[in-house]
């Protein structure tokens, strides 16, 4: 995963989940987590915290619900 | 003459284990914890090793070297100040193997300055253990190739490896990493040359010792420069099936040719970033050479970074040239300078590290992996954490509670009654008996007596960082807080704070906008700290022995949503704005390693006792000198008097907290409170020496006490207005004025009007939380005065609030609060 085939996948996508991303790069959350930080500062990406709206299953983590979108 | 010891820097991603491994090689006993952002400021300490004096610098943990904004959090600009200045001999880089590609960032930029510096660079593979577990397998030999610098293995926790890099340090001065040469010029090796002596290393915790395994430990290089050619005997002697078995469960890697075709620094620390980034560096660095050789290569990457520091560095005409060069940049390649650099970087650490990392397929999710499923649920993940916390203060208050009477009664016997007969019989003077007795005697009874309790406190904090669950109850606490508009990293600090105030104020500086600094130290003091633990206990004997968990778990939570709506009522007033959201490294669960634990809890309580002893034993001899001794100033013979200067004292300011439910010949209560100022330790002391004196003046009047055994207990029974006024006083207790040292740090880290504010704000919360919970617990007893203190506290906090607001807006605050907001 390159900072910029981390960009041009989020621009594709619109918005993901820290999940989405490292599924897709089979890569680390931190090291997600560290490279978003550079779009992120950038203000090309924001991050959106959200809870998930259905609670039925509760089988959510943190990865599902750390959301990344293209500003 | 003294030695001029050798400067070692650590250096390192937050949660590394830098400071773990600081607190190893000097034997200090630093703060750690399981969560990032522990040190915020740089340490030193000192070892010797074979006659060579070595200064251990601990630096905060950073993330990257690039101080891009003044509004950078200051830790940051702390390690990156110390790195570009070159101050260390050595910088050793600890990384965690199990997050290896993310940490080698910043190895990738300390390699960059390499050109030029008087400093060696080491890269110490720390948590192979956790690594391990991952399934995750590291050639440390191959590693050192690829960096082409030394590396050496660590498990800085359990003290494996430490031994190795001392004597590696010590073995190979002045190692010239820019023309380092790993000692194997050939490729990575397979799995089937295992045998032949190259290296594949999985790391064997627990195998090897100090001095032992420090050859192959280090990898490669203490052979070549310490001389020491053993490694394959060893692994022959110690790890040789291990190893080859260990390669046939693991997934085959394709190493051979690999690290060829990878990227390597060259001798003067830069990559091969392409063009036109090759070419802006090679004349910027030119440029910069005539004003600042020796580092112009690192502070050309740096200025095309926007690097704040480095802009400082370089002679103000290169800036322009930089600019000029950015821009040229950006309309080839259709990035800036600062991202193309950053990719470069991640695209050779990728290469690298996957020919040096094989991972086993793991069919089952690891344990961690499957316990944030419940622990950070959203249904689940806050009733977890209240129980977590009720278990903290049940197993503080019940397994500490129960010793307590016997180091209180243990020591009472010894440094009071056996003290004041030995002094009797040696016929010294009252005033002197006195002293000795009431004051220093009490004094060391009463810091003896904190520490079953404090004690217990510690070590179950100790257990919750150490495992884990710390980090995960900020990341759960965060959806409460940003409901709240909060921001969540706020909770770190506060989760610090139930230890001490002083530090957790300090942890805000992690946060990286002013205004959530703000927020969050303006939210700390309001944490219970252990010192106010102490008066829980000290009154949930004496007024609730059957549900003193539940009477302390009330108070923290009430400490806890004091914070929260301080922090909210701010948002909403003088410091507007959206909160970063929380993004913070969840570190694996670990099994707590109980010698750690205790090290940690022991160090905390010693560090405690310590300083409320320093506190409270001047503090009691002057209570009792200031009771032994009447307005007039005449000395009282015997025992104290009830006409004392300090019970004159302290009943004029007493009707101020009558609404509260404080007695007016509870005067003592008070006088404690205006010693909690300094300290909170000390209200315990206070209460202890004043009670036990009032008793003592009773038993002389009257003879008897009404068949009560004179104690600090029964004194205190009487003279509260029972449960109802005991808590109310509590709750004056958790919320009044911060002590002096968390007000001399919001001081330091903000200015004189917001510690002001801060101490303000918590004695007027203070003030009117406990006269509207007495009022409004005692109404049948007096309807209108109830209700008429309840409204009348209430209006005057409206008018407060509505004051902030208006203040919000003149210029002065907007002028605070004003900060650009980061859009995360």
């Amino acid at each position: 995963m390159s900072l910029i085939e981390l960009k041009h996948y989020l621009q594709e996508k619109k918005i993901a989940s820290l999940g989405d991303i490292t599924e897709h790069f089979q890569c680390d959350a931190e090291l997600a987590r560290h490279m978003l930080q550079h779009w992120i500062r950038k203000g090309c990406i924001c991050a959106v915290l959200k809870t998930p709206a259905c609670s039925a299953c509760r089988q959510c983590n943190v990865l599902s619900y750390e959301i990344y979108q293209v500003v | 003459m003294p030695r001029t010891p050798v400067k070692i820097a650590l250096i390192g991603n937050p949660n590394s284990g830098k400071t773990t491994l600081f607190n190893t090689l000097t034997g200090s006993h630093q703060d750690v914890g399981n969560w990032p952002g522990v040190t915020v400021e740089r340490k030193s300490g000192f070892f010797t090793y074979c006659d060579t004096l070595f200064e251990v610098i601990d630096l905060p943990g950073v993330y990257s070297l690039t101080a891009v904004s003044e509004t950078a959090a200051i830790d940051e600009h702390i390690a990156c100040q110390f790195i570009l200045n070159h101050e260390a001999d050595y910088i050793v880089n600890i990384v965690d193997a199990s997050n290896l590609e993310r940490h080698l960032y910043l190895t990738a930029q300390l390699l960059e300055m390499r050109e030029g510096a008087s400093s060696s660079l080491v890269v110490a593979v720390n948590m192979l253990d956790i690594a391990k577990k991952r399934g995750l397998h590291i050639s440390l030999d191959g590693l050192s190739r690829f960096l082409g610098c030394p590396v050496v293995a660590l498990q800085a926790n359990k003290n494996q490896g430490v031994g190795a890099l001392k004597e590696f340090l010590d073995n190979a001065p002045r190692l010239d990493c820019a023309n380092y040469q790993h000692p194997h010029p050939d490729p990575l090796p397979r799995k089937s040359t295992v045998g032949e002596g190259n290296t594949w290393l999985p790391f064997q915790a627990g195998k090897q010792c100090e001095g032992e395994g420090s050859s192959w430990l280090t990898s490669q290089v203490g052979k070549q420069r310490v001389g020491r050619l053993d490694s394959v005997e060893r692994l022959d002697s110690v790890e040789r099936l291990d190893s080859v078995e260990r390669l046939d469960s693991v997934e085959r890697l394709d190493s051979v040719g690999r690290l060829d075709s990878v990227g390597r620094f060259d001798s003067v620390g830069r990559l091969d970033y392409g063009e036109p980034l090759n070419s802006a560096i090679q004349t910027l660095a030119t440029q910069i050479a005539i004003s600042s050789p020796g580092q112009a290569q690192a502070l050309a990457i740096r200025l095309l970074e926007d690097d704040s520091l480095a802009q400082q560095k370089v002679a103000p005409e290169i800036l322009p040239l930089a600019q000029q060069w950015k821009q040229k940049i950006r309309e080839a390649q259709g990035e800036d300078a600062d991202i193309l650099l950053a990719d470069a970087r991640y695209r050779w650490i990728h290469e690298g590290v996957s020919s040096c990392i094989s991972k086993e397929s793991l069919q089952q999710t690891s344990h961690t992996a499957r316990l944030d499923r419940i622990v950070l649920n959203r249904i689940l993940g806050i009733p977890i954490f209240l129980a977590m916390m009720y278990a903290l203060f049940f197993f503080a208050i019940n397994v500490g509670g129960a010793l307590q009477n016997l180091f209180n009664q243990a020591s009472q016997a010894v440094f009071v009654d056996g003290f004041r007969f030995i002094l009797h019989q040696q016929g010294c003077p009252d005033l002197l008996i006195l002293l000795l007795t009431q004051g220093i005697g009490t004094g060391i009874t009463t810091v003896i007596t904190f520490i079953p309790v404090i004690g217990a406190l510690f070590l179950f904090l100790a257990f919750l960082e150490d495992s884990g669950y710390m980090a995960r109850a900020s990341f759960v606490v965060d959806r409460l807080m940003r409901a709240f508009g909060l921001p969540g990293k706020a909770f770190v600090s506060m989760i610090v704070g139930f230890g001490c105030n002083v530090p957790a104020v300090m942890a805000a500086r992690t946060l990286e906008n002013r205004r959530d600094r703000i927020l969050t130290i303006m939210m700390t003091p309001f944490m219970s700290c252990g010192a106010r633990l102490a008066i829980y206990a000290v009154f949930t004997a004496a007024f609730f022995p059957t549900h003193g968990p539940n009477i302390v778990f009330i108070l923290y939570f009430i400490g806890i949503i004091m914070a929260i709506l301080t922090g909210f009522l701010l948002r909403r007033t003088a410091l507007p704005g959206q909160p970063a959201p929380l993004i913070m490294e969840l570190p694996p669960y670990h099994l707590p390693h109980w010698p750690t634990l205790l090290r940690h809890a022991g160090s905390r309580l010693n560090s405690f006792i310590v300083h409320a002893g320093i506190l409270i034993l001047p503090l009691c001899v002057c209570l009792a000198l200031l009771q032994a001794v009447n307005i007039h100033g005449a000395f009282n013979h015997g025992e104290p008097h009830f006409q004392s200067l300090l019970s004159d004292i302290g009943r004029s300011i007493t009707p101020l907290f009558a609404p509260m439910g404080i007695q007016p010949d509870n005067w003592p209560a008070i006088v404690s409170l205006i010693g909690g100022i300094l300290a909170k330790e000390v209200v315990v002391g206070s209460l202890n020496v004043l009670y036990s004196q009032i008793d003592h003046v009773n038993l002389a009047l009257n003879g008897t006490l009404n068949g009560v055994t004179p104690n600090v207990y029964g004194s205190m029974v009487r003279y509260f207005d029972g449960p109802i006024g005991a808590f109310s006083y509590l709750l004056f207790v958790l919320l009044y004025f911060p002590c002096v040292s968390t007000v001399v740090a919001i001081l330091r880290e903000l200015n004189v009007r917001w510690a002001l504010f801060s101490v303000g704000w918590m004695t007027a919360v203070a003030y009117g939380a406990a006269v509207i919970f007495y009022q409004a617990a005692t109404v049948t007893r007096h309807v209108g005065t109830s209700l008429g203190w309840i409204v009348g506290i209430l209006t005057i906090f409206a008018v407060l609030i509505l004051t902030v607001r208006g203040m919000a807006t003149t210029p002065l605050y907007r002028k605070e609060g004003h900060e650009e907001v980061q859009t995360v």
